[in-house]
């Protein structure tokens, strides 16, 4: 957390060095001098205008490595300048320290990509640490009343029963029961966690706990090939089915930059993995499963993604608009909460109702697009269809419309829709 | 995706390997990386993910390598893996024609999902194994072509082309990123990387008239 310093040039950084590299710069009070000289002064000016209104006079960029010590050794402790290194192609804070033991100026080359994590887990611990409990239990509800609880439990005692072989995994270099029981231990740990970074960390360490155990057991290196299998089957060993809402945790909150990185590589292969066994009895569907996922993947995707346009209320998952059609008053859209397995017939009743419709026979729910009108049959799933066309690469607009039937009696409802989705 | 200070350009890009098992992805990739991991990363002497970091031409580039499973039973978990990714490498066997049929269906989904923005490589592997080749070389080349791609052949066990193939990619991916940057109007971060979090939209006029529209049209 960023504290007060009270004086202008004599601001302290204090560095957190990993590997000779600084990773996190921390303001903090001054090693001298007391906590705070003034009051007063600390209220009026925040920590970071302090920095920021005296840069003149520590971003010293064109400042050598020898001109900069020479300015240093003048002053006193905890006095600090940034200058750029031009061997290094970074920014380097030069630190007067102590003159014991070894020299008077600490040179950290700064690793400017990390600031941002430094704000990030503040962040984190102001605002998630108070909220995770509440998040956790909100997605927990989300599963159970979604089903998706219920086939994960289902799925998960089968997948537990299965060898190493029936998942694919190599059955002489998976790890023994002890193995795995300390590796549930370490998971029972990341869940208790609030901050996504450090989940990811732990997860980090199982993942190196099964190569470790691999390799063991064959010395030589393994991909993807060996290691997905073995994580599923590892996974389902542990069996926890928390886990799935601890991926869907971490996939939504880490910082977007560690999605490209190790961390990212291996929380993609847990979401892998718990995909797997959340599905094991499904194979044969798996044509439809695989749209439903690759369309929260394609909405996560969207939410998730740096660079890319912020996603609109649209875009998540179970809700859906829907607009009310009247020849008088012309549309009034709703956003609706839909579940995925919620017939048409099911979203039907529920326009009625939102829409305060005194004759709901008469009326239906239909998907409209550039080029045409559907009727949907009462045995569709909305939710489904949304997913099979946002899912496409260029997706179409498309309008859930409640409006009166022309003819209550000469339209037949189209049951196209949901053959489309499962295809491809 | 691109980050650094004025002037010191470094591109971070993702490349996800994808081919059917036993195609030769890992040993691939691990000649590639060979002695020259970051040592920061914890599972250093993996090959599933690998890191390299290069300099092509003044440019610094960060490479990071996503390997995938590519037994049939993983299939449906492609594009959580290639999501994001500027480049793909689609290993084949070029004793195995099954495997070369494999590389289509892959270049298929992934111009489905991700269209031209991603640099594909096909690449015809273990070309020391030349006697007992099944697919022909004017066939991939001429496929590859065909989709836009750029076809390669390696050997991983000679350590042959593999150096070659990912200068190339790097190269393309990085046109491809400053043909990007120049789109997005030449060094004005008017993109604002890095951006994030969830804006609360209340659309329900845009919605409205939308739906009007359509249905009077319709």
């Amino acid at each position: 957390m960023l504290c007060f310093c009270p004086t202008l040039i004599h601001c302290l950084f204090f560095a957190c060095s990993v590997e000779g590299e600084v990773s996190g710069v921390y303001l903090q009070y001054p090693l001298v001098g007391g906590p705070c000289e003034s009051e007063n002064v600390s209220k009026r000016i925040s920590a970071q205008e302090r920095v920021t209104l005296t840069h003149p006079i520590w971003l010293l960029l064109s400042v050598t490595e020898q001109e900069a010590t020479r300015i240093l050794l003048q002053q006193p402790v905890g006095v600090f300048l940034v200058r750029r290194s031009s061997a290094l192609q970074k920014k380097v804070l030069s630190l007067r320290v102590d003159n014991t033991p070894g020299s008077p100026i600490i040179h950290y080359p700064l690793e400017e990509s990390l600031f941002n994590v430094v704000l990030e887990r503040a962040m984190h611990k102001c605002v998630l640490k108070p909220l995770h409990g509440s998040v956790y239990a909100a997605l927990h509800k989300f599963q159970v009343s979604s089903g998706v609880w219920q086939r994960l439990q289902e799925n998960l005692a089968i997948a537990k029963s299965k060898q190493p072989g029936e998942l694919g995994a190599d059955t002489v270099r998976s790890p023994d029961l002890h193995a795995i029981k300390r590796i549930r231990l370490k998971l029972r740990s990341m869940c208790k966690m609030y901050s996504p970074e450090r989940k990811i960390k732990v997860l980090l360490h199982v993942c190196k706990l099964i190569y470790t155990d691999m390799q063991n057991r064959s010395g030589r290196s393994f991909g993807a090939d060996d290691f997905l299998p073995m994580l599923t089957y590892v996974l389902a060993q542990c069996d926890m089915p928390q886990l799935d809402t601890e991926v869907q945790y971490m996939m939504e909150l880490l910082d977007p930059s560690l999605l490209h990185g190790e961390g990212g590589y291996y929380l993609t292969s847990a979401c892998g993995a718990m995909s797997l066994i959340k599905n094991f009895q499904e194979d044969q569907a798996a044509c439809v499963l695989s749209s439903a996922t690759r369309s929260t993947l394609h909405q996560w995707h969207q939410r998730r993604t740096i660079q890319r346009n912020l996603p609109s209320v649209d875009d998540f998952q179970n809700f859906l608009r829907v607009a009310l059609q009247e020849a008088d008053s012309g549309c009034t859209a709703k956003t609706l909460q839909v579940h995925p397995n919620n017939t048409t017939e099911e979203v039907s009743r529920l326009c009625a109702h939102k829409f305060h419709v005194t004759d709901p026979e008469n009326y239906a729910l239909f998907l409209i697009t550039d080029d045409c009108s559907q009727q949907l049959a009462p045995d569709t799933y909305p939710q489904w269809i949304k997913a099979e066309f946002q899912s496409r690469p260029h997706p179409k607009a498309f309008y859930f419309v409640y409006r009166r039937l022309p003819n209550p009696n000469g339209c037949k409802p189209s049951q196209s829709h949901n053959s489309s989705c499962t295809e491809d | 995706m691109a980050a650094g200070g004025p002037g010191s350009k470094t591109y971070s890009f993702k490349v996800v390997l994808l081919g059917e098992g036993c195609v030769g992805k890992t040993s691939l990739v691990l000649r590639y990386c060979e002695n020259k991991f970051n040592d920061k990363h914890i599972t250093t002497l993996q090959a599933s993910f690998l890191t390299k970091k290069l300099n092509i031409t003044g440019k610094r580039v960060n490479l990071a390598i996503w390997d995938t499973a590519g037994q049939e039973r993983f299939h449906a978990l492609g594009p959580i893996y290639y999501r994001d990714s500027n480049g793909a490498i689609l290993v084949y066997d070029i004793t195995d024609e099954d495997s070369f049929q494999k590389v289509k269906n892959w270049v298929k989904e992934l111009r489905k999902m991700l269209g031209n923005e991603i640099s594909l490589c096909i690449v015809g592997n273990k070309i020391d194994l030349e006697k007992e080749r099944h697919v022909s070389v004017e066939e991939a080349e001429g496929y590859a072509d065909s989709v836009g791609a750029k076809h390669y052949h390696t050997s991983a066990k000679l350590n042959k082309g593999i150096e070659e193939l990912f200068l190339d990619l790097c190269k393309r991916m990085m046109e491809t990123a400053q043909a990007e940057e120049r789109l997005r109007g030449n060094g004005a971060s008017t993109a604002a990387p890095g951006r994030r979090g969830v804006q609360i939209i209340d659309d329900e006029p845009r919605a409205a008239t939308a739906a009007g529209g359509c249905c009077s049209s319709g």
